[in-house]
């Protein structure tokens, strides 16, 4: 965490760095050079403030923010705000002492950028992010089937080694089948037992913001556009996934089927589909699938012991089109925004849906489409959006004297008759979309019966495939025992025609005539089963061939209603025209909302100006409607609460702790190095040993971070809760007690040792609220150890637990 | 087109009005000081009973035997030795193991249909308490629930109360978030963190948080919200629990009634259920353990029950005579019943296909029986319920719409089973 313990890993730190400079510089350069997209240009926003293309994604950010802000722009934030906010946001935790103190003296201009770069290349960063995630895929639950350890070091390892976001969600569904052992990525569905509505909830939370459990019954009651097949289309691509027990690890692994179509009733109205085509919101559906001969579907088949693998697996399909979704993309970038903001564009960030419209529709298109460009790389975007004006604000209420209110008037009539506009422009889609939608209807249902037939058919033909089966098998057995009887006739006719003739040759030998009689008598007999064996044969040939008659028309009407249905090329382009009528409609009602959304912003600065010579309460009540709409537009910088994990990791920096233990896990790292370190190869042993220090880390302060997980729990984005529960453990709990004491070279220790109060004040401001005392604090402070009536040691931890304890320690501002 | 941008949760519109309230105002110079308004008075849990409704949920662990409790089936194949004995209902009778409980019946009815299609143990526990079944998804606990329902604003004490012998972990709260998570009182013990360090004095802990309350308004003159206030609130809630410390110690009651709930744990822990019930927690639950009696069941029951029925018997009777159970509801289940077949060890096994609860109190038609078990009990033949139709019962008995949804971060959460409903001629 101090730059002391970073030393060791500078090296490493330095190739990552270049590793990422590249990356960032590759995207900066292709947003210098290539023209703006147009879709940016186009939804640019309410005021069509021409947007610069050679400006840095930052820039674009903050022109988005500025030109559709109403009234006051927060200023920039002091250096020490901005270093808490930055080190809690991408590492974590707060600053150390030493490094508020060197970016507060650092004269350089270029100092905020040069942090951030520092951090988002730091050990720190992935730590953070792999809790992060670790929260955002598994939701607080209970450790199941991949152990906690392999789960926490696959997401280090993920973002350490910059996994594109699109390629760690692909994982999360598709995680590479492994006879060995389990993928880390299969806890994302084993979690959840793999309850097909279970995963079709969490993935389409997770990947698409949509979270369609309202779905599963009956189209969403409040949400116009989350339809039952919405949530059958996404269900359709895992309701083939399944679970098998190894029998020698007792390891439950995952299995998919070859069959298995997802068919839905609504519980209320009665209607349904009987098989959804799979397809993901927003998106085209798999009209049509690969096909596999009965008995020839798997690459390996599932097995009670053993998971099975089908040739054409629907979960694979997903992860295969789910980078190219836009919803997927949408999602993904308002996540990123979420991370730095407290809150996304669009919140809660899983209802993307028609009422519930970002707030800034152009902001989030241009983070989407460039979230796309980066390829999906979270340092790209995190560093833009870190060097943006916009985040970089003062969360300082701003003064009401600095509303310049006949502005506002004149930007509310100016915002009316943008309204009017696009409410025309709204119908004239909403045509363009029944159109549209009308023809794809027509087609699709089309298809739909040629599907339903295909399958009728294919029933049939597996019903006279198996008619057939034993037909066949006797009809060869006819054959063979008419062989078997041709041979025995044959042997014996001979037999008796050469006893006949020695009969002629021995006239009085009685047996002989005797034996030839019986020969000839045994011929006859023969010679009639071969005839009966002859004609059983013919009445079997011709069951068979009836049969066989059936089954090959069967199959001919198969081949002949898949050629009907042919690729669905057309189909698929219908849904396509359709998808971006909806689209557009989408957008323009985002459009019209955000209008909205300002114009009564407008109206509620207007009534604050009456208000406040009237009506002081509704003013005030007024007022903090007002101060939380800036915010949310991105005028002024929000206060986040802290995660319980950057609160755990929080109180013990401050207090000194954390370098302790850093200190701790390195120095027992060294000393027994695990075997998968000390064979390493030279050049990679850096990476694994600070790999090894974070997540040891993790694992050895897992006591109080779960203390604190359970007393402040909260979900990223989640409301904000305050609880007395909360408010005993921080006071009377040992875990926070314990770090008030001296000990080692801790906070408390270090304080202690001032004698001189003006150097104690000024190191716990510094060490827990990660700025300078102002005058007025000091002698605050300077006065409370005067008049302390007990011994010093007691009078810091009461210091240090009120600094704690505070509003000020506990909200990123 | 509306847009729903802030949260309109209604628990959290009054939290802000009304701590906010004129405080921006004074960031703003229309009211003057702050000092006054965060703080409560310290209250009395008792100003907010006026009408409160409560819930107190006796949960016997392992799985009580319906045939030795609710529904008894002597002189039948699967009976049993015991008797079964009248009540205070005429035609109502229950085991003979329960003699005390038989004369509070005319306050209390029974479910004798639930067929919850479960015998296992961890299911069974968390399906009768969250009212869904057990799948991979994660639910509240029924106290966690009737917490986030029923607890009034600025109440002192924790809404939901765990008393148990032992154990560990508590009552989950999912998605209703750590402030409705069960507090436990292990053995009967006070809540975690309810007493001070020793290190600590009452005077420096005054001292830290009049330090704390300098540093925090220093920053409110920089910002202020809703959460910044919840937070700095909490810290007085937590100050005003510790005054009220004494509601978690049943050696306050006096020593009568100790006498009168007997020196047994389960009897301590009913006194102390009745005493937070006194001060308006609106959900208490104890546990009593343990009930799996694969082995010995006669025996196990004669021992379990012995020790279950007294203290239940006066906590009912107690709650009756102090006008409490009109608002308190009253249950007792477990996370199955036990098979009729008497296996070879004298033992019974676990059985979710017909068992039996028992409700009472708020909102409850008392003397009731709902739904019917065959001859042996070894099939419900009239009016089958599962853990979903409790739950939604048990709910609808307090006023809460267990039919509404709870919105929490903009994400609906239906409070009980929707396909499930309320066995309402069970609801007085």
């Amino acid at each position: 965490m101090s730059r002391l313990t970073w030393l060791p890993s500078v090296l490493l730190l330095a190739a990552i760095v270049l590793l990422v400079e590249q990356a960032v510089v590759a995207a900066d350069t292709q947003l210098e050079n290539s023209p703006l997209p147009e879709s940016v240009s186009n939804t640019s926003n309410i005021d069509k403030v021409p947007v610069k293309a050679e400006l840095p994604l930052h820039g674009r950010i903050d022109a988005l923010i500025e030109s559709a802000a109403i009234g006051p722009l927060a200023p920039r934030t002091s250096d020490a705000d901005f270093l808490r906010r930055i080190f809690l946001d991408l590492t974590g935790t707060i600053p150390s002492p030493e490094q508020v103190r060197n970016f507060l003296v650092d004269p350089a201009a270029e100092k905020r950028t040069r942090i951030v770069d520092e951090l988002l290349t730091s050990p720190e960063f992935a730590r953070h992010m792999a809790v992060q995630f670790n929260v955002l895929i598994l939701e607080r639950r209970s450790e199941k089937n991949i152990k906690q350890q392999d789960w926490e070091r696959y997401l280090y390892e993920s973002v350490a080694a910059s996994k594109p976001l699109d390629q760690l969600f692909r994982e999360l569904v598709y995680p590479e089948p492994s006879e060995a052992e389990p993928h880390p990525a299969t806890k994302f569905i084993l979690n959840r037992e793999a309850e097909p509505n279970a995963v079709t909830r969490e993935f389409g939370r997770l990947a698409f913001g949509m979270d369609l459990q309202c779905a599963q019954c009956h189209n969403h009651p409040l949400i116009e556009d989350y339809l039952q097949a919405d949530y059958y289309g996404l269900f359709a691509f895992l309701n083939r996934t399944t679970t098998f027990t190894d029998p020698k690890t007792k390891l439950v692994g995952l299995s998919e089927k070859a069959e298995g179509d997802a068919g839905f009733k609504s519980v209320f109205t009665g209607d349904g589909r009987e098989n959804t085509f799979p397809r993901v919101p927003r998106g085209t559906s798999l009209f049509v699938e690969p096909r596999f001969a009965p008995g020839d579907e798997y690459k390996s088949k599932p097995e009670k012991d053993k998971g099975g693998v089908p040739k054409f697996s629907r979960r694979e399909a997903l992860a295969r089109i789910l980078s190219s979704s836009d919803q997927f993309q949408r999602n993904l970038a308002n996540r990123l925004w979420l991370l730095m903001f407290g809150r996304g564009i669009v919140h809660p960030v899983d209802f993307h849906h028609t009422d519930n419209p970002p707030n800034n529709p152009a902001l989030l298109r241009l983070l989407t489409d460039e979230t796309k460009r980066c390829g999906f790389q979270i340092r790209p975007i995190l560093r833009e959006i870190a060097l943006s004006r916009s985040y970089q604000r003062t969360s300082d209420e701003p003064q009401a004297e600095t509303i310049n209110f006949a502005d506002i008037a004149a930007r509310a009539v100016e915002l009316g008759k943008h309204k009017v506009i696009l409410a025309t422009k709204i119908e004239a889609l909403k045509k363009s979309l029944d159109e549209a939608s009308n023809v794809f209807t027509e087609i699709y249902s089309q298809h739909e019966k040629l599907i339903a037939e295909r399958s009728k058919l294919e029933k049939a033909s597996v019903e006279a495939k198996k008619k057939l089966e034993p037909l066949i098998s006797a009809k060869k057995s006819a054959e063979s025992s008419l062989a078997k009887i041709t041979d025995q006739s044959q042997s014996v006719s001979e037999a008796a025609e050469k006893t006949k003739a020695a009969v002629a040759k021995l006239p009085d030998d009685k047996v002989l005539a005797e034996a030839a009689e019986k020969l000839a008598q045994r011929a006859k007999q023969l010679a009639d089963s071969v005839v009966a064996a002859n004609k059983s044969l013919s009445e079997k040939t011709t069951l068979y061939d009836a049969a066989y008659a059936e089954f090959s028309k069967a199959e001919a009407s198969i081949a002949a209603i898949i050629e009907k249905i042919g690729p669905a090329d057309k189909l698929t382009k219908l849904e396509l025209a359709q998808n971006q009528a909806a689209n557009e409609l989408t957008e323009a009602h985002f459009e019209l909302s955000s209008l909205q959304w300002r114009m009564d912003l407008c109206q509620s600065i207007a009534e604050f100006a009456v208000l406040r010579d009237s009506d002081q309460a509704k003013a005030a009540s007024t007022w903090i409607s007002i101060v939380e709409k800036w915010t949310i537009a991105g005028q002024l910088a929000p206060l986040k609460p802290l995660s319980s994990e950057q609160l755990a990791f929080s109180v013990m920096h401050a207090a000194g702790n954390l370098t302790t233990q850093i200190a701790a896990v390195t120095d027992k790292l060294d000393k027994s190095p695990p075997e998968q370190l000390k064979n390493a190869a030279e050049q990679d042993k850096l990476r694994i040993r600070t790999q090894f220090i974070q997540l040891q880390l993790l694992d050895a302060l897992g006591d109080p971070i779960r203390d604190f997980v359970t007393h402040y729990g909260g979900m990223p984005g989640e409301d904000f809760q305050a609880t007395v529960n909360q408010a005993l453990f921080f006071g009377n709990g040992t875990v926070v007690d314990s770090w008030l004491k001296p000990s080692g070279s801790n906070l408390s220790a270090r304080l202690g040792k001032l004698d001189n109060s003006a150097d104690l004040v000024d190191e716990l401001y510094v060490a827990v609220l990660s700025r300078r005392p102002t005058d007025v604090e000091r002698q605050d402070i300077a006065g409370i150890l005067k008049d302390y009536p007990g011994e010093r040691p007691q009078a810091i931890s009461e210091l240090m637990w009120a600094m704690l304890s505070s509003n000020e320690f506990r909200f990123n501002h | 087109m509306q847009c729903r941008y802030a949260c309109q949760s209604g628990e959290h519109v009054v939290n802000r009005r009304s701590v906010l309230g004129g405080m921006i105002a004074g960031s703003l110079g229309l009211a003057s000081g702050i000092g006054g308004l965060l703080t409560t008075p310290s209250a009395c849990a008792s100003q907010f009973m006026a009408g409160q409704k409560r819930i107190l949920n006796i949960f016997l662990h392992g799985g009580v035997s319906q045939l030795e409790t609710w529904d008894p089936k002597p002189n039948t194949n699967t009976g049993g030795p015991f008797r079964a004995i009248p009540t205070s209902v005429p035609g109502m009778q229950i085991c003979e193991l329960l003699p005390h409980t038989a004369s509070q019946m005319h306050r209390l009815s029974l479910i004798r249909s639930l067929n919850t299609k479960n015998n296992d143990h961890g299911k069974g526990q968390t399906e009768m308490t969250t009212g869904h079944r057990a799948t991979g998804a994660d639910y509240p606990h029924l106290g966690a629930v009737v917490a986030k329902s029923l607890t009034p604003n600025s109440f002192p004490l924790p809404g939901h109360i765990l008393i148990r012998g032992g154990g560990s972990g508590g009552h989950r709260a999912a998605y209703l978030g750590p402030k409705y998570a069960s507090v436990v009182m292990d053995e009967g013990k006070p809540p975690k963190f309810t007493e001070r360090p020793q290190s600590l004095t009452l005077e420096a802990d005054v001292r830290r948080n009049s330090m704390r309350e300098r540093v925090n308004d220093r920053f409110a003159g920089r910002r202020r919200t809703a959460d910044t206030d919840a937070y700095t609130f909490s810290f007085d809630q937590a100050r005003d629990l510790l005054t009220q410390r004494e509601v978690f110690d049943a050696s306050k009651e006096p020593a009568r009634d100790q006498d009168r709930y007997g020196s047994s744990e389960f009897g301590k822990h009913c006194l102390l259920a009745r005493r937070l019930l006194e001060h308006g927690v609106p959900f208490v639950q104890v546990n009593h353990s343990n009930y799996d009696t694969h082995h010995e069941n006669f025996d196990f029951h004669i021992e379990q029950l012995g020790e279950f029925d007294l203290p239940f018997a006066t906590l009912v009777a107690d709650l009756a005579e102090r006008g409490l159970l009109q608002d308190t509801l009253i249950c007792v289940m477990s996370e199955f019943g036990r098979t009729p077949k008497i296996n070879s060890r004298y033992g019974r096994d676990h059985w979710g296909t017909a068992w039996s609860v028992l409700l009472g109190g708020c909102g409850i038609q008392p003397g009731a029986i709902i739904g019917k078990t065959n001859e042996n009990g070894t099939a419900v033949v009239d009016r089958e319920v599962d853990h979903g139709h409790v739950f939604h019962t048990i709910l609808r008995a307090v006023g809460v719409n267990s039919s509404a949804e709870f919105e929490i971060g903009g994400r609906k959460f239906p409070i009980a089973d929707p396909s499930k409903e309320p066995v309402r001629e069970l609801l007085a």
